[in-house]
C-alpha cells in the first residue's frame, strides 16, 4: 500500500471521528487500518470491547512535543476486592510498535488512575483498554495530532539520561484519601528510530521493557512494554495505603540490563532510598 | 478586462516583491539587521522569522544566521551587495534551528568559512534531514544542508579588517550549542536565540544554564543586543523580560514537581498569566514547561 493511500485512510478515519464527535457527545469508536490487526493480536475474537465510561483517557489534542506526550488515565471506579481493573493496555495505533505497554494492577492500588509520557510518531488514535477482574474489556480512545515522536532526535538532556541510566526516584503524596506514588527511572529509552548524532547511523533500540514494584514482597504495579515510552520513563499511580517496610523496584531493559532500588517505608509512609 | 488587469498587477507585484532584497536596517555603523517576522516558521510561506545580521569591516563581511531557505540566502546576499562589494568571509550560525541556518547554501560560491559551535555538527546530523522534510513548501525547493568548516571550542576573535568580532561558544542554554557574537567596535551583542524580544522564548537546552548565562550577561558592558527574534533592544530591556520569564518558569515547575503535579496538568496550568507578555505564547509556552519539567525533575 502506498503512503498516499495510507494517509487517505487515516484522514478518512479522522473525518469520521470529528463528525461523530460533533454529532453526539459519546466517545466515538476511533478507527484506523492498524487497529483490527492490533486487536486480533492482543485479544481473542470472542472478547467484546465495551466503549463505556469505566475509564477516561486524557490526551492533548495536538502534542506540543511528540517525544513527550503526557497521558492521563482516569479510573471511574474504585479498586475493590470484588471488582477491579487488573490490566491496562496503552496503544498508539500508528506507532511503529503500537503497544506502548501493559500495566498490571490490583485492589491494593485503591484506584487504577495513572499518568505517564509516551512518544507518538504520527497522527493516531491513542487508546486505553482495561481488563476488569470479571474478564471484560473496556475502552477509551482519543485522536492525537503529533508527528515524529519516535524518530525525533533525543533531547538536549539525553546525555544526562545516559550517564544516569538506571537511577530511580520514588516519591509519595496523600491524595484523594489514597497515596499517589511517582516512580521515575532515568533511561534514554532509544526507540531504534533515532539517528546517532556523531556516526549518523541508527541508534539501536534500547528501552525499559519491564518494571515491577513491590511493597514487602506484594506487587504494587507492573509494566511491560516497548519503544513508545518517552525518555526517562515516569509513572504516577495510586496505593490504598502505605505500610511500613520496604519497596523494591526491579527494572530491566531490552539490552538485558537489570536495575534495582529499594526504599524504606516509615510507619508514617515516608520513603527513604536505601543504598544498594 | 479590469479583473484581468488586476490579476496582472497582483502577479507583477508578487514578482517584484520576491525579487526585492530583504529590508536590512543599519543599527550602528556597518552593522545591518533584518528583523524576522514574529511568527511560527511553519505558519509562514517563506519562513523568514529569524533575525539576520551582517557586519561590514574594512576588508570583509561576516553574516550571523542566514534564514530558513536557499532563496532567503540569495535575498540576503542581494541586500549585502547593495552596501558593499567586499568578500563575504564568514558565515556564523548561532545554533542549528531551522530558521537560522538554511540560507547558508547561497554563500557556498563565495567560499566563506562556515563557523559554528563545536557541538553544532552533531545536532546538524541528528536534525538536518528531519528539518528539511518538514520544510516542504515550494519556497524551500532546492534547499540543502551545508556542513560547517570551522568549529569554535573557546572564545575566538575573527577580524574583518578594522573590526574584531568575538565568538562566544556557550555550554547549555537555549540549546546545547549556542554561539554568540560580540562586535567590539560598537559593543553590540548578536545573541542568537539566547535572547528573545516579544517572541515567546523557546527552551531546547537547559533552563538552569540559560538563567545562569543571562545573569552573567548582566555584568558585561553591552550597549545593545540583536536578539534571535524581535527588535534590537538595549541590554537592560532585552535581558530583564526574558530573565523574568525563565526564573518564574523555573520556580513554578520546581514547585509543581515538589507537589507531584503531573506533567499533563503542569503543562496546561502554569504561568498562564504570562501570556500577555509574549507573542506566540500558545505555540511555545507549553513546550517550555515540558522541557523544563523533564530537566528539573532529575535535579
Ligand atoms: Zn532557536
Amino acid at each position: 500500500m502506498g503512503m498516499k493511500r495510507l494517509h487517505c485512510l487515516l484522514f478518512l478515519s479522522y473525518v469520521y471521528v470529528v463528525i461523530a464527535a460533533n454529532a453526539k457527545p459519546v466517545v466515538p469508536l476511533l478507527q484506523s487500518i492498524n487497529w483490527p490487526i492490533i486487536k486480533a493480536q492482543l485479544f481473542s475474537p470472542e472478547q467484546k470491547i465495551k466503549n463505556d465510561n469505566l475509564i477516561t483517557l486524557i490526551t492533548p489534542v495536538r502534542a506540543v512535543n511528540a517525544a513527550i506526550v503526557p497521558i492521563e488515565i482516569i479510573a471511574n471506579i474504585a479498586q475493590s476486592k470484588s471488582f477491579y481493573i487488573e490490566k491496562i493496555y496503552l496503544i498508539v495505533d500508528n506507532n511503529p510498535a503500537p503497544v506502548v505497554g501493559v500495566l498490571t494492577l490490583s485492589p491494593i492500588n485503591g484506584l487504577a488512575s495513572l499518568t505517564t509520557r509516551i512518544r507518538i510518531n504520527a497522527y493516531s488514535p491513542v487508546r486505553v483498554i482495561t481488563q476488569t477482574s470479571d474478564g471484560q474489556l473496556h475502552m477509551s480512545a482519543n485522536f492525537v495530532k503529533a508527528s515524529g515522536g519516535c524518530s525525533a532526535p533525543a533531547s538536549a538532556s539525553n546525555k544526562h539520561a545516559l550517564k544516569r541510566r538506571g537511577k530511580m526516584k520514588l516519591r509519595q503524596q496523600p491524595k484523594q484519601g489514597l497515596f499517589q506514588l511517582h516512580f521515575m527511572i532515568s533511561h534514554p529509552n532509544y526507540s531504534g528510530l533515532q539517528i546517532n548524532q556523531l556516526t549518523r547511523h541508527w541508534i539501536p533500540a534500547d528501552y525499559v521493557n519491564q518494571v515491577k514494584l513491590t511493597l514487602n514482597n506484594k506487587q504494587l504495579i507492573a509494566f511491560s512494554g516497548g519503544i513508545s515510552l518517552s525518555e526517562n520513563p515516569s509513572l504516577h499511580f495510586y496505593l490504598e495505603k502505605m505500610v511500613a517496610g520496604k519497596v523494591l523496584a526491579q527494572v530491566s531493559d531490552s539490552q538485558g540490563r537489570n536495575y534495582q532500588q529499594q526504599w524504606q517505608v516509615s510507619a508514617k509512609g515516608q520513603l527513604k532510598p536505601l543504598r544498594q | 478586462m479590469k479583473k484581468f488587469l488586476w490579476g496582472v498587477m497582483i502577479y507583477w507585484c508578487h514578482i517584484t516583491i520576491q525579487a526585492q532584497p530583504l529590508l536590512f536596517t543599519e543599527v550602528v555603523d556597518g552593522l545591518f539587521v533584518f528583523e524576522g517576522k514574529i511568527a511560527d516558521v511553519f505558519d509562514e510561506k517563506k519562513g523568514m522569522v529569524a533575525n539576520v545580521t551582517f557586519i561590514i569591516g574594512s576588508t570583509s563581511v561576516a553574516i550571523i544566521d542566514t534564514g530558513s531557505s536557499y532563496r532567503q540566502g540569495l535575498l540576503i546576499k542581494q541586500a549585502i551587495r547593495q552596501q558593499t562589494n567586499l568578500p563575504i568571509k564568514y558565515i556564523i550560525n548561532s545554533h542549528v534551528h531551522l530558521d537560522h541556518i538554511f540560507g547558508n547554501q547561497a554563500f557556498v560560491i563565495d567560499k566563506p568559512q562556515f563557523i559554528s559551535h563545536h557541538k553544532y555538527p552533531a545536532q546538524l546530523n541528528a536534525k538536518g534531514s528531519y528539518y528539511l522534510n518538514r520544510l516542504n513548501a515550494p519556497w524551500y525547493a532546492g534547499t540543502q544542508i551545508i556542513q560547517p568548516t570551522r568549529l569554535i571550542h573557546q572564545k575566538t576573535i575573527i577580524n574583518l579588517g578594522n573590526r574584531e568580532l568575538v565568538l562566544m561558544p556557550l555550554i547549555n542554554a537555549h540549546t546545547d550549542h549556542d554561539l554568540m557574537v560580540f562586535d567590539q567596535k560598537s559593543a553590540t551583542l548578536i545573541a542568537g536565540d539566547i535572547i528573545f524580544v516579544n517572541h515567546c522564548p523557546v527552551l531546547d537546552g537547559s533552563l538552569i544554564g540559560w538563567i545562569n548565562l543571562i545573569s552573567q550577561l548582566q555584568k558585561i558592558h553591552i550597549s545593545q543586543i540583536v536578539p534571535g527574534h524581535g527588535p534590537v533592544s538595549t541590554k537592560k530591556m532585552a535581558l530583564m523580560k526574558i530573565k523574568h520569564y525563565l526564573i518564574t518558569l523555573r520556580a513554578a515547575v520546581t514547585t509543581a514537581i515538589k507537589n507531584q503535579i503531573n506533567l499533563a496538568t503542569a503543562s496546561k496550568t502554569l504561568l498562564l498569566d504570562h501570556a500577555q507578555d509574549w507573542q506566540l505564547f500558545d505555540e511555545f509556552h507549553q513546550r517550555n514547561i515540558i522541557t523544563a519539567y523533564t530537566e528539573l525533575e532529575w535535579e
